[in-house]
């Protein structure tokens, strides 16, 4: 009888264990059905007022909320497959969440910590961002053979209409600090002239394609706060190159692009790396709200890279694009905008900062944490 | 009594002067000040460690280890650290996503100025070899993921990554992460998975022996196991030996008359002809599941486009099915057709 019962509870807690293990944020590994305890947080949010933040995990198919200034998980919230991205509105009440593989976006009741709605948008949404004046969400839709940008009303919460961008494949949108334009880097498949449109959110009609020579992987894209130039996070490849000249720039290289945000305007690619010591794979970026500085998560080298933007549009400025040109494989111009690499988790995917700009939160995927640093900002 | 107050001031400026200073010193420095653990605490194994995993356990299908095995294995595929000074990683071609980023190298195994356009790896174990040529790969699956990752990252990680080998054990982690990732299913039918309008008209004209497609890509639109390849190597014109391999590259060139005259061989040049140098005319057949994400196509990745691989003013000789006879209407309902695989 006493063997029965060990046996019973032994059962119990075994089934009671995996239900346990399970809804703590477990899911499958990235592109498989493995199963994993790992969440993955790929993508970090902030609110408005900071006191917030939203991570999006992406083996976790969840969102964890965590409150800025305790640093404390506050609790969790099951979404779709594969969330890529978040953001707030303007009331810090509602999240809105891409999920990448489930072509959806979650709306989510911060308060109640719920999804009310899910809605449906194209292949692969994976990065999302409000308008100026937060009554639209602007979901890039990625997939390799798509090309929009799907519109999100946000007092209804439905899908109202969709921008179509120039090439396929639309991975990050950053809106202009004035509110009026778009720009939305493209990382099409394929090309290795991948670029930037320029969108009017008021006709939703293309202003400017810009190509980026020599580009792939672009990932991330920001404004910065005056308006004149985009970043992008990006990858040099010089894939006509026999793979075994590595060194030295000559295969892949690891850049930022700095584009001058004028009609027709300068194109720079800026080295991220320096001899033996590359960038690996530059992700999401965030620019400081007073414009001195901007972060990079490097995501397989494991640090966020601090640029001194001043010095880095300086050059652009003072430059000319035969001149910019010639800089892109230069591994002695780095230090000349380099503030510091600072060492984070395993994995830092994604990096957004704290609304006064002191703060800059990293999400790292591996390491399944978020590292705070403590910016140069005073 | 003064003393003791004296003394316990000093104490206490000492331990201000030992805590302070560190906060002050540091303000302005960008670092890391906390660390938010928001899942399980996880950690790689360090470089010289041997797996503890055992090998056999990623075939197991319920193995407790499988999970662990396969979470190393994407994070070697992540990581960059293992080039030589940090360039890039698996990912960099290979997306973190397991799909391609449809770049075009030159891996040089096969002879130099042999470009390959970069695989997509999802649903990869369903179908080897793995290589363009077929010249890797196995019957046995695992042995032929094995030898063909093992050619490229594993024996002669110098090769690729400029980099130490990886040790056995951190190779079959690598290929167990590789052997997992699952096709991702077309965004392009209609919600209930049917075929569009479009789409049945291309799988009329894509079964019709006359065309042939069928013929080396075999499969059943209704059959999600279906993966739409022969398994075999055929002539499709691509292949660029002798005097037909000339083309036209766009950037930069590794320029092998100049390597032989011993000038630098990375000339800035443009729109210069270069003489492919393919060992073979024939290539593996690949799979048509996700073929709407994997491009460019053909092996060199010449084809930029899905209706370049059957249009037959690019193939002019219908060396990759017989299209030539096909209206644009017909080209574009089958394109629309291979994008719901």
């Amino acid at each position: 009888m006493k063997k029965r019962v060990w046996l019973l509870g032994f059962m119990v807690a075994g089934i009671l264990s995996l239900a346990f293990a399970q809804s703590a944020g477990a899911g499958f590994i990235q592109g498989t059905r493995v199963r994993t305890d790992c969440n993955s947080p790929f993508h970090v949010a902030v609110s408005q007022d900071g006191g917030t933040l939203a991570i999006a995990n992406q083996s976790g198919h969840s969102v964890t909320f965590i409150d800025a200034r305790t640093r404390k998980v506050t609790g969790e919230v099951a979404v779709q497959v594969q969330p890529e991205a978040s953001v707030f509105s303007q009331d810090g009440r509602t999240l809105y969440v891409c999920n990448a593989e489930s072509d959806n976006v979650s709306v989510i009741d911060i308060v109640n910590k719920s999804v009310i709605k899910t809605i449906k948008v194209g292949d692969w949404p994976c990065s999302i961002k409000l308008s100026k004046d937060g009554s639209k969400a602007y979901v890039t839709c990625s997939g390799s053979m798509w090309n929009t940008v799907d519109i999100i009303d946000t007092a209804m919460n439905s899908k109202v209409g969709e921008i179509r961008t120039s090439n396929y494949g639309p991975r990050d949108i950053a809106i202009s600090p004035d509110g009026k334009t778009a720009a939305i880097c493209l990382d099409t498949t394929g090309s290795i002239n991948r670029g930037v449109d320029f969108v009017d959110l008021s006709t939703g009609r293309l202003i400017e394609h810009r190509v980026i020579p020599q580009s792939a992987n672009l990932r991330g894209i920001a404004y910065t706060p005056d308006g004149a130039f985009v970043l992008v996070t990006m990858e040099q490849p010089k894939n006509w190159l026999p793979v075994c000249e590595a060194e030295n720039a000559q295969i892949f290289s690891n850049n930022i692009a700095v584009l001058e945000t004028k009609k027709g305007g300068k194109v720079a690619s800026m080295p991220l790396d320096e001899h033996n010591n590359y960038d690996g794979n530059p992700y999401g970026l965030a620019v400081d709200p007073g414009g001195k500085y901007v972060y990079i998560g490097i995501r397989s080298m494991h640090r966020v890279t601090i640029l001194d933007l001043e010095k880095l549009t300086d050059i652009v400025i003072s430059s000319t694009q035969e001149e910019l040109d010639d800089m892109k494989n230069d591994l002695t111009l780095m230090i000349d905008y380099l503030v510091k690499r600072v060492n984070v988790g395993l994995g830092p995917s994604s990096v957004a900062l704290s609304p006064d700009g002191k703060l800059c939160y990293a999400a790292n995927y591996f390491t399944n944490n978020i590292s705070v640093i403590q910016t140069p900002v005073e | 009594m003064k003393k003791m107050y004296m003394l316990g001031l000093i104490a206490a400026m000492c331990l201000f002067g030992a805590s302070a200073p560190m906060n002050l010193a540091n303000a302005g420095e960008a670092q890391v000040i906390a660390t938010i653990q928001t899942g399980v605490e996880w950690a790689p194994l360090e470089r010289g460690e041997p797996l503890t995993v055992p090998e056999v356990h990623y075939r197991v299908k319920h193995s407790p280890y499988k999970s662990e095995l396969v979470r190393y294995g994407q994070f070697q595929f992540n990581e960059a650290s293992w080039t030589l000074q940090g360039e890039y990683s698996c990912a960099s071609c290979h997306y973190e996503r397991g799909q391609t980023t449809g770049l075009i190298w030159d891996l040089g195994d096969e002879g130099w100025g042999s470009w390959k356009n970069t695989k997509y790896i999802r649903g990869g174990r369903y179908l080897p070899p793995f290589r363009h040529e077929g010249f890797t790969g196995h019957p046995d699956e695992i042995v032929g993921a094995t030898s063909s990752i093992d050619r490229v990252c594993g024996r002669d990680p110098g090769f690729v990554f400029r980099s130490e080998n990886f040790s056995p054990e951190r190779l079959e982690a690598l290929i167990a992460y590789i052997r997992s990732l699952e096709f991702t299913g077309s965004p392009f039918r209609n919600e209930d998975g049917s075929l569009t309008d479009a789409q049945k008209r291309g799988w009329k004209v894509f079964s019709d022996a006359k065309v042939g497609c069928i013929e080396c890509h075999p499969g059943d639109p209704k059959n999600p196991r279906a993966l739409f390849s022969d398994a075999q190597t055929h002539d499709v014109g691509t292949g660029r030996v002798g005097r037909d391999g000339f083309r036209t590259t766009p950037g930069a060139v590794f320029n092998t008359t100049a390597l032989e005259a011993g000038v630098d061989p990375y000339g800035e040049e443009y729109d210069v002809p270069i003489i492919g140098l393919d060992l073979v005319k024939e290539f593996d057949t690949p799979t048509l599941r996700d073929i709407y994400a994997s491009g460019t196509y053909f092996h060199d990745g010449s084809a930029q486009t899905l209706l370049t691989t059957i249009d037959n003013t690019a193939n002019t000789k219908d060396m990759h099915g017989v299209t030539s006879h096909l209206t644009s209407q017909q080209l574009q309902d089958l394109v629309e057709f291979m994008k719901a695989l």
